[in-house]
């Protein structure tokens, strides 16, 4: 199970990721359970990750999920 | 902000990731546990920073996923240390500093007094410095509490007093209560007499047998309220004396004579453009004078700044500097015009009114005249004042045997 923390639209937490599929400088996929999380924005950086969580920071725009 | 420092002190580079493998790259560092943080992306390249410690790891990893890898910045104590190796007595000296540093602040080196009127800076100060806490003794072991109710003892006249510890400065704020003008009470049979000669213009008796009233014109050392207080029956026969401390306001009205002269010649100063100034150093009560050198000027002016070195507001330190200005001037012999030794004649006086007020005496009458002759100007003359005239004094033997003996 993936579990996504917002604050405001500055800071996503992403708990229970499996990998970071791409990142770019107005998009970051990021491979969950089973389907792809997409934060789409302005200066979109990973502020932080450990094995488990991850944390984004930018001006985010939209986020959606793919399968 | 911990994070922070503690990456600072680790040491971490930023580097920039290129090739197709960088993304990847990143999921080997995670899954390898390799921490890594702020990835952003600039162009085609990935930018992030890693530990120090890692950086071999990572460039092992990016040789499998075929990413190139430069280190963009080195940031943290380890790099500096190894690009200032050649410079260790630097940085043992700046450890040094650091050190005498966080040690003298663990003493006071200053201490602000703040309130004081009646009492003096200075005395209050030199009492602190000599008696309870010594410039230089430990934080630790000063009692604020203690300090407090010590030199509430020690001045009567603090109504309230505060000690406070603020980095290494002790702070004292203190109220006095306000004086008032009776005669200080005594617990002991007295008599109240006059200090002056003067015609005496009120007396209120708090205690005790008023011996003479408005108008009277007494001598000094004349009793004003008596301390035997005789008790009489029916038959105005003495039946009982008392003996107590007599108390009371006097006021009096007493004629001061005033005297001042100067010469009309004096000297002024003509500053040349001959300056010499140096710097001293104290480190405690140690004085370093290394630039001082002999001015060679017969008249000059010394001007001296002194100033404590602190770090912040109130890290006092115990060391201190002075800045000492020596001024050549050339004495010129000049005469005051009589408007001007006029002027100067009554701002001597306005000094001396000044202080007599400041002691709670009252001026009625100026009569103090300014002239000018055989190249002087006198002022001369008399003020009439009003002011507390009664004194306590000891109830003589004579007195007491004489009321006895009644």
């Amino acid at each position: 199970m993936t579990r996504l923390t917002l604050i405001d639209n500055k800071k996503a937490y992403v708990d229970g990721y499996k990998s970071i599929i791409s990142i770019e400088d107005n998009e970051i996929r990021i491979l969950c359970h089973d389907r792809v999380l997409i934060i789409q924005g302005e200066k979109l950086r990973i502020a932080s990750f450990t094995g488990i969580e991850m944390a984004v920071e930018g001006k985010f725009h939209d986020i959606s999920w793919s399968k | 902000m911990l994070k922070k420092l503690v990456k600072y002190i680790l040491g971490y580079y930023i580097l920039i990731l290129k090739g197709a493998g960088a993304d990847r790259l990143i999921n080997i560092c995670n899954k390898n546990k390799i921490k890594i943080w702020s990835i952003t992306k600039n162009e085609d390249a990935l930018i992030l920073r890693a530990y120090r410690k890692d950086y071999k790891r990572i460039l092992g990893f990016a040789e499998k996923t075929e990413t190139d890898i430069d280190i963009m910045l080195e940031k943290g104590i380890p790099f500096l240390l190894h690009k200032y190796r050649k410079r260790k007595c630097f940085f043992i000296g700046f450890l040094i500093f650091i050190f005498l540093v966080w040690k003298y602040t663990t003493f006071v080196w200053d201490i602000n007094i703040e309130g004081e009127g009646y009492y003096s800076f200075e005395e209050i100060e030199k009492r602190i410095k000599e008696n309870y806490v010594p410039i230089g003794s430990k934080i630790s072991g000063i009692n604020c509490k203690w300090l407090e109710d010590t030199l509430r003892e020690d001045y009567p006249e603090i109504s309230w007093i505060s000690c406070e510890l603020k980095g290494t400065q002790l702070n004292v704020t203190l109220t006095e209560t306000i004086r008032d003008d009776t005669i200080p009470a005594r617990n002991v049979p007295c008599n109240i007499v006059a200090s002056e000669d003067c015609i005496v213009t009120e007396i209120l008796v708090k205690n005790g047998v008023a011996v003479v009233e408005a108008g009277d014109e007494v001598k000094k050392g004349d009793i004003l309220i008596t301390g035997v207080v005789n008790i009489y029956n029916e038959y105005d026969e003495l039946i009982e004396t008392n003996y107590v401390p007599a108390s009371g306001f006097v006021y009096g009205q007493i004629k001061r004579s005033y005297e001042d002269e100067f010469d009309m010649n004096h000297y002024i100063k003509n500053y040349t453009e001959n300056k010499k100034t140096y710097y001293s150093f104290f480190i405690r009560e140690t004085v370093f004078e290394p630039f001082k050198s002999e001015t060679g000027f017969v008249n000059y002016d010394v001007i001296t700044d002194y100033k404590k070195v602190k770090i912040f507001d109130t890290f006092y330190i115990p060391f201190a500097y002075q800045k000492t200005t020596v001024s050549e001037y050339e004495p010129k012999l000049s005469t005051y015009t009589p408007e001007e030794a006029e002027e100067k004649a009554k701002n001597k006086l306005q000094v001396y009114i000044d202080d007599l007020r400041k002691k709670g005496v009252e001026i009625l009458e100026n009569n103090v005249k300014i002239s000018i002759r055989n190249g002087k100007c006198h002022a001369g003359g008399n003020l009439i004042t009003r002011e507390l005239v009664g004194i306590p004094s000891d109830i003589s033997l004579f007195e007491q045997g004489e009321d006895t003996e009644e």
